[in-house]
């Protein structure tokens, strides 16, 4: 496919120009050009240098002119003569190889005719279909391609079919991407070395490595009963998960209080020091974008924990804000400085009360509460959280004694029969608890109200991000609502997140998650349905891959209640 | 009180290589790779050591300047540049944040750890950076492979220094010279950190050097 050229017209076309197929160069060319733009070299389809200096020269002198600074004789350029530069149809057919078409996104020819099969035989939902065009050169190489390979199957004109829509910015392929070495940086936890000794299957999270879940040397399962295990061992003593990767940032200064209460949901100004609050972000739309905890560590000083995958995005969106509302605030990411573990399950007070002086009695360290202590002998800051447990600990310490602590954690665990777990069973951890993950239960649309989340929407505040969307939407009537559901016991076929919700032949919403429970001895899950359907008892139809219907029933918040043992 | 043996954040990278380790600051960390004389070719070359536990002290906002001062701190004069306070290595990172690293020895950052702490203005900040000396002849040849800037021009010129990306990875880097030769000083987020030096170990190793232990800079332990 390396036979032709695609000059630079991004910029012609973002300014208006109107564009023909020149089939002496087997391009487009500039038909018309707005007033006030000027192009000149091979865009113009001119290629000889001499040709392209006189062209420049011309486009030169009649931009000057168009300022009135030129009274200079006009240019003549001579159009290309002789054979085309480019090959009409430059793809050369391998029979039993692949032929690539864009090297971004290693689209084949072949994925073109699949999509014009599908109906997407317009350039624009051809893109969309095939994403050719959507990698980093941006179909500086494959967009004039995929035009022409379109026109061959459509058997139409190059010119009929177009090209798609040039949108700013335009900026030219860095040269690194063709030549140089190519770097895709990932993140270890300080337990990393840990996790790979004793089996993790580590898994790509974002650019964090995670184990999904354990398989120790010598001990044969299956993936999906190490899940289940290690989900039972913290239901009936303990269980510990890396959490490093959650993001951590301190928000520090006289205006912290008054930061947190514009830039999330949830009330903070009247939050008490060592106690912990869920901080819910919102877009301006009122989208939910992440949800967290913000725990008071002094009255100008709170520590906020985000979604693994939204750190960044978090941090960099409280760093606009703040400019944008000029408070006296300072911001730190200590996502990579400290290390986080949480210890859930029965057992977790005992093990965690032999590496600690601290006061673990539900009256001294109750739900939500945040305390700073040693633990193992290292200043540690420790929550009682409830993610995937009634009973459980988030403890954060400095990421260089991130091993050890976890390792004494480990040990003194033993005998109680603690595991490690790993990010397969902290999903269904939660699913059995009945918290929704934001961007997997949720999705770019889901508002709080879809999503059971009014409670942390204090709408009588003066402002917060989403506020305004907000109050709109608070007025209209719901398309959604987030529910959890209880596949029936006797089900032919396991449906899969995305399968639809059926109310009467159409679709009326769609699982976002599902799984198996041993604990619970049932197929759980969370499913989007009509907002009149979201009562518990209401049973709702679920087609399958292979179209079959399988039937589930809507029950209250938390799964815990129905384990039979 | 338990025995904390504190781990570098690369660590889990080194491992495989079997190295002498020794301990400073309470840090694992290696002495050596291999023989001296190997490592002082390395060295010359091309190499890469692992300096993270070095004590570090951070501190910002709007008072940092003057909390630093009132301990009798010589700060750089302007953002993106550094200097010495005795051994001490000063570092403004911007016009209200500061990143300060002590040699072996030396007890300046310690002190300032017990001595500061967040009030009106001032936010001392936790760090967990993986540090590195990248040392040798074929500095440029490296850097020309991970980095889009020229670092060898006056970029880092003057105790200048910069916030840029080797490897696709954020650093704080600063040129420094040791007995008349040129190395590097670099400091990213350590969760970078086995990333960084196994990334820049494979590019070293091709262009013929190798990882050096600490030993080679400093004494330990």
């Amino acid at each position: 496919m390396s036979a032709g050229w695609a000059p630079a017209a991004a910029l012609l076309y973002q300014a208006g120009t109107q564009m023909r197929y020149d089939q002496a160069v087997q391009q487009f060319v500039p038909n018309q050009l707005p007033e006030g733009i000027f192009a000149a070299g091979k865009v113009n389809g001119i290629f000889e240098l001499e040709q392209r200096l006189l062209d420049g020269k011309r486009a030169g002198a009649e931009a000057a002119r168009y300022l009135g600074k030129s009274t200079a004789d006009p240019v003549a350029v001579m159009a290309h003569r002789g054979n085309s530069p480019s090959h009409p149809y430059p793809i050369v057919n391998h029979p039993k190889g692949k032929n690539f078409v864009d090297f971004d996104e290693d689209i084949q020819v072949k994925d073109f005719i699949n999509a014009a099969k599908e109906g997407f035989d317009n350039i624009e939902l051809m893109k969309r279909f095939t994403t050719v065009g959507m990698g980093p050169s941006q179909g500086k190489h494959s967009n004039m391609n995929a035009i022409r390979i379109l026109a061959r199957i459509r058997d139409l004109p190059v010119e009929k079919i177009g090209s798609t829509t040039a949108r700013p910015f335009f900026h030219p392929t860095p040269i690194g991407h063709l030549g140089g070495r190519g770097f895709h940086p990932h993140r270890h936890t300080a337990m990393h070395e840990w996790h790979v000794k004793e089996g993790g299957v580590m898994m790509e999270a974002g650019v964090w490595l995670r184990p999904a879940y354990y398989l120790p040397m010598g001990i044969n399962l299956t993936s999906q009963q190490a899940v289940q295990q290690e989900a039972m061992a913290v239901r009936k003593s303990a269980g510990m998960i890396d959490g490093s990767t959650l993001g951590k940032i301190e928000v520090f200064g006289k205006d912290a209080a008054a930061f947190l209460e514009r830039f999330y949901t949830g009330r903070f100004a009247s939050q008490k020091v060592g106690n912990s609050r869920i901080a819910m972000l919102l877009d301006e739309a009122g989208v939910i974008v992440d949800d967290g905890v913000a725990v008071r560590l002094d009255q100008d000083k709170f520590y906020v924990s985000t979604n693994s995958s939204n750190a960044a995005t978090v941090y960099r969106e409280m760093q606009r804000n703040l400019q944008l509302w000029g408070m006296q605030v300072t911001l730190v990411n200590l996502t990579g400085v400290m290390s986080a573990m949480t210890l859930a399950g029965p057992s977790s007070r005992s093990i965690l009360s032999e590496l600690t002086d601290l006061d673990l009695l539900e009256e001294a360290f109750p739900q939500g509460a945040y305390r700073e202590a040693l633990v193992a002998g290292v200043k540690a800051r420790v929550m009682r959280v409830a993610f995937v447990s009634d009973l459980a600990f988030e403890i954060h310490v400095p990421s260089s004694a991130g091993l050890h602590v976890w390792q004494k954690i480990m040990e003194a665990g033993k005998t109680y029969g603690l595991r490690p777990f790993g990010t397969d069973a902290q999903r269904l951890l939660r699913l059995e608890m009945g918290h929704h993950l934001i961007s997997h239960d949720t999705d770019g649309l889901t508002n709080p109200f879809e999503a059971h989340a009014e409670s942390l929407v204090a709408m009588d505040k003066s402002f917060f991000i989403g506020q305004r969307s907000l109050k709109i939407l608070q007025k209209k009537p719901l398309k959604k609502k987030l529910v959890t559901f209880v596949l029936d016991a006797d089900f032919g076929e396991l449906p899969k997140e995305c399968n639809l919700v059926i109310e009467k032949g159409e679709i009326a919403g769609r699982v976002t998650s599902i799984s198996y429970s041993e604990y619970v001895n049932r197929v759980i899950g969370f499913a989007f349905v009509l907002p009149e359907q979201a009562k518990a008892g209401h049973r709702f139809a679920v087609r399958t891959d292979s179209g079959r219907i399988e039937m589930a029933e809507i029950v209250e918040h938390s799964f815990l209640s129905m384990n039979q043992g | 009180m338990q025995n904390v043996v504190l781990q570098s954040p690369v660590a889990f990278a080194q491992t495989p290589l079997k190295p002498e380790m020794g301990f400073i600051n309470g840090m694992a960390i290696v002495n050596r790779y291999s023989d001296p004389d190997v490592e002082s070719r390395h060295a010359a070359t091309l190499a890469i050591c692992d300096v993270s536990c070095l004590t570090r002290f951070a501190i910002k906002g709007p008072a940092a300047a003057d909390s630093l001062k009132a301990k009798g701190i010589e700060l750089p004069g302007s953002a993106n540049s550094w200097s010495r306070h005795d051994a001490t290595l000063v570092m403004r990172l911007g016009n209200s944040e500061f990143l300060l690293e002590d040699p072996i020895g030396v007890q300046q950052c310690k002190e300032l750890t017990e001595q500061l702490q967040s009030g009106d203005g001032v936010h001392v900040v936790l760090r967990n950076d993986a540090s590195f000396i990248l040392s040798g002849e074929l500095l440029e040849e490296l850097l020309a492979q991970v980095c889009a800037i020229n670092l060898s021009g006056p970029m880092l010129a003057d105790n200048q220094l910069a916030m840029t990306s080797i490897a696709g990875v954020s650093v704080v880097v600063l040129r420094q010279e040791v007995a008349g030769q040129p190395l590097l000083r670099l400091w990213c987020d350590g969760t970078f950190g086995v990333y960084f030096w196994e990334t820049l170990l494979n590019i070293i190793k091709e262009l013929g050097g190798g990882p050096v232990g600490i030993n080679q800079f400093f004494n330990s332990n």
